[in-house]
């Protein structure tokens, strides 16, 4: 009954059969051109296809009650959205740097640079919960409209993937290797990117 | 078949094939009563019918699936089952409370909670075959090689027990009960399930097309990530309109319309191993199987889920004929294909049968999957026609079935077509061939 | 666990391959400083023109100054993909397709602002 029908057939299912050496990179679909681990960019398309849906759904659902959105759009805080976009970009130019630390073999100055994102990371968390609390304050909840329904739930997505991006840059931290800290920073970047495009389309179109 | 131990997935897949047969006999049943609709009344009402034509479809799929992991975990580990006899224990127990929960209907034993109507001890039993099987087949994960397959087939199977626990918890107040009610029905089929799918395909094309194994892991890893992004918040599309907030639908709406991908990435990887590979493996049947499995789920869980879930179309279609065509195509293409897949696969060498004429096999194939498709489309126009007259127009229920009688005529003439090729399937499975064993030397070479 | 790390250590062969192809030496600090100023230069100015025009009133903007605000938008997310990201001229393919998401993004937000000035007439 050995060996089976596969076996027969030439296959080695230990990942020593007798392919060209190209077709294990290939294997991710040209991802592997891209830096840090290619699952990461999976994941990074498909968090901008489920932002771009939601911005593009707030879009649509806008077109229904344009002057309802006008004015609820008048309670939103726009010298926050904007320090917060630029305590992003620079956490942003921060990740760069650290990218650049570990090419050197500079782990600890890595490190630093990775602290350095993380702690305006942090800074832009504590932006966006004083803005929640004014809103919560002045009694604009989740369901108050559907602006603040979609208010709510695209930035609370977008600071759930900042808290997340806090994890992944900690643990890219305790393994600096090329890989991982090109991997985390990716994650980072994309947050960055999906902030400067849910701050104009939510915070100053009106 | 490399192992010994690996035997024992042919009670699984037997006891699997018993309750298929059974479920596709209550189908027809059920479609029966549809169109007579006093048949069979005091004896055994429709509830109970449908009843059991849903369970044993969710008990024998789990059984495929432990028949599944019982034949692949050995060869993926390479090493025996860490306990043979356990497996067939568990099996034994299994199938009795399946025949107590089937007698219990019968006899007016249930909960009322649709799909998990099992009566407590039975939940119980539930459980307890579950820590049986988990406890067998982690020990033997854990003494052998840990492969991508393996791993993800086992953390699948570890999560379908875990959320089944939300079926003990049952609140009084019914829109929190629907809530965890969900986490047991939604998160199985549209999360954990997806992944013993894209793992047990994962497999399958690993030994049928001779890709490199590094390959179609770097696969499955993306298959399963898209199947987790899409499927969890996905959950979504079921708490539109039960008393949960509103934001769920803007929530369900983007999530669960990318639920779409994972199941799209495993057509294209499915086709994608198969001509990368091109190579000609003797077991056709299995094959086509595999490739049909992925096409009709992309079609009956992505693209008829799909036509549904926007919660302003969901508005209107909510518990029509749409939502029986979309469960009716997508359990069908998803698992019950997939496990017809990894049986049609692994009975050849469970049996020392290798490799032999599966013609009928594919005729079942061809036959049971236009039948399904083509009940597919008359639920779905049934669905449209009922969806129009009745929320639309406003007519009252039981008007509206009348006028899509003609669609339940259809359905049941579906229904017995597919009776028909089920039965081609079983057959070709279990009984044939009669001729003699092949014997190792006489096989033939691959080509 | 050996396996995990057979692809890790295969990755990092690839991404260290792919980042000397960028440039030798990946992005350098100038150009990463100059990236930022560009990105937070808009970012201020904008919110400067935000506040000095800002009547409060919720008039809705044309669609040139929703374009704008828009391109601005857009263009710190196109500063973010190719240098940040490191979308570079090996991933040639793949910038096209962020690009594709941008462009989407840009013309179905404005689609929708057209929509509702021309609804308003």
């Amino acid at each position: 009954m050995e060996p089976d029908q596969d076996t027969i057939a030439q296959h080695d299912d230990s990942g020593l059969m007798d392919h060209d050496p190209q077709s294990a990179s290939d294997a991710w679909g040209g991802l592997e051109a891209l830096p840090g681990h290619p699952l990461m960019w999976v994941l990074i398309l498909s968090e901008l296809v489920v932002f771009g849906a939601f911005l593009l759904t707030f879009s649509a659902a806008r077109i229904g009650d344009p002057a309802g959105f006008a004015n609820d759009q008048l309670h939103l805080d726009r010298v926050m959205g904007g320090i917060n976009t630029l305590v992003l970009l620079t956490s942003g130019l921060f990740a760069v740097f650290a990218v650049r630390a570990i090419k050197k073999d500079a782990v600890l100055q890595c490190r630093v640079w990775l602290a350095g994102t993380a702690v305006l990371g942090i800074v832009f968390l504590i932006v966006k919960l004083i803005e929640y609390g004014t809103k919560i304050d002045a009694g604009i909840g989740l369901e108050t409209s559907t602006f603040f329904t979609l208010y709510y739930l695209i930035t609370g997505f977008h600071a759930l993937h900042v808290v997340m991006g806090l994890g992944v840059l900690g643990v890219v931290a305790i393994w600096p290797n090329l890989t991982n800290i090109e991997t985390g920073t990716a994650f980072w970047h994309m947050i960055d990117m999906v902030w400067v495009l849910v701050f104009p389309v939510i915070y100053l179109l009106r | 078949m490399k192992y010994q131990s690996q035997k024992v997935a042919l009670y699984y897949i037997y006891g699997a094939l018993t309750l298929f047969a059974a479920q596709i006999l209550f189908g027809v049943v059920a479609g029966t009563v549809y169109v007579f609709p006093n048949v069979l009344s005091e004896l055994l009402p429709f509830n109970v019918i449908r009843m059991i034509h849903t369970n044993a479809l969710i008990v024998w799929l789990l059984m495929g699936y432990f028949g599944a992991a019982y034949y692949l975990l050995p060869e993926e580990c390479e090493t025996e089952l860490h306990s043979p006899k356990m497996a067939i224990i568990q099996f034994w127990l299994f199938m009795a409370a399946t025949a107590a929960a089937v007698v219990g209907y019968i006899l007016g034993y249930h909960e009322g909670r649709e799909f998990l109507e099992q009566p407590l001890p039975i939940k119980v039993g539930i459980v307890v075959v579950a820590l049986m099987f988990l406890y067998n087949t982690t020990l033997t994960l854990l003494k052998g090689r840990k492969t991508a397959v393996s791993n993800v087939l086992m953390v699948a199977l570890w999560f379908v027990a875990l959320l089944f626990l939300f079926a003990f918890y049952n609140p009084s107040n019914l829109a929190v009960d629907k809530m965890y009610w969900w986490y047991v029905v939604h998160l199985w089929v549209e999360g954990v399930w997806e992944l013993i799918m894209a793992s047990i395909l994962a497999f399958l094309m690993i030994k049928m097309t001779g890709v490199d194994r590094e390959v179609v892991e770097k696969w499955l890893y993306v298959m399963v990530s898209l199947s987790l992004f899409t499927g969890i918040l996905g959950t979504g599309h079921h708490y539109y309109w039960i008393g949960t907030p509103g934001y769920w639908q803007w929530i369900g709406n983007v999530f669960s319309t990318l639920e779409v991908v994972p199941f799209f990435a495993m057509v294209v990887f499915c086709f994608y191993m198969v001509w990368k590979g091109g190579r000609d493996h003797p077991n056709k049947a299995a094959l086509l199987w595999s490739l049909g499995c992925s096409v009709m789920a992309f079609f009956g869980a992505g693209v008829w889920g799909f036509m549904h879930t926007l919660s302003s179309i969901n508005y209107y279609t909510h518990g029509t004929q749409i939502t029986a065509a979309h469960g009716h195509l997508a359990f069908y293409g998803a698992y019950v294909m997939l496990n017809l897949a990894i049986f049609t696969y692994a009975l050849p060498y469970l049996r020392g049968r290798e490799p032999y004429n599966q013609q009928l096999n594919m005729w079942g194939f061809w036959i049971t999957t236009s039948a399904m498709a083509f009940m597919t489309f008359t639920l779905t126009f049934a669905g449209v026609v009922q969806t129009h007259l009745q929320r639309v127009l406003g007519m009252n229920y039981m008007e509206v079935q009348d006028q899509v009688a003609l669609f339940y005529w259809m359905r049941l003439g579906a229904g017995v077509v597919v009776l028909i090729g089920v039965t081609m399937i079983i057959w070709s499975l279990v009984v044939a061939p009669r001729g003699p064993r092949v014997t190792a030397g006489a096989r033939l070479p691959a080509e | 666990m050996d396996r995990h790390l057979t692809v890790a250590a295969e990755s990092d062969d690839i991404s260290a391959s792919s980042t000397t192809l960028n440039d030798g030496h990946g992005l350098s600090s100038r150009t990463a400083i100059f990236v930022w100023l560009l990105a937070s230069g808009t970012t201020v100015m904008s919110m400067v023109l935000a506040l000095i025009g800002d009547d409060r009133t919720g008039a809705m903007l044309g669609i040139l100054p929703a374009m704008t605000i828009m391109m601005v938008g857009s263009l710190k997310a196109w500063l973010i993909l190719r240098y940040y990201l490191g979308l570079g001229p090996s991933a040639d393919g793949w910038r096209g397709l962020f690009i594709a998401f941008l462009i989407v993004i840009f013309a179905g937000v404005l689609a929708a602002q057209a929509a509702m000035i021309l609804m308003n007439r």
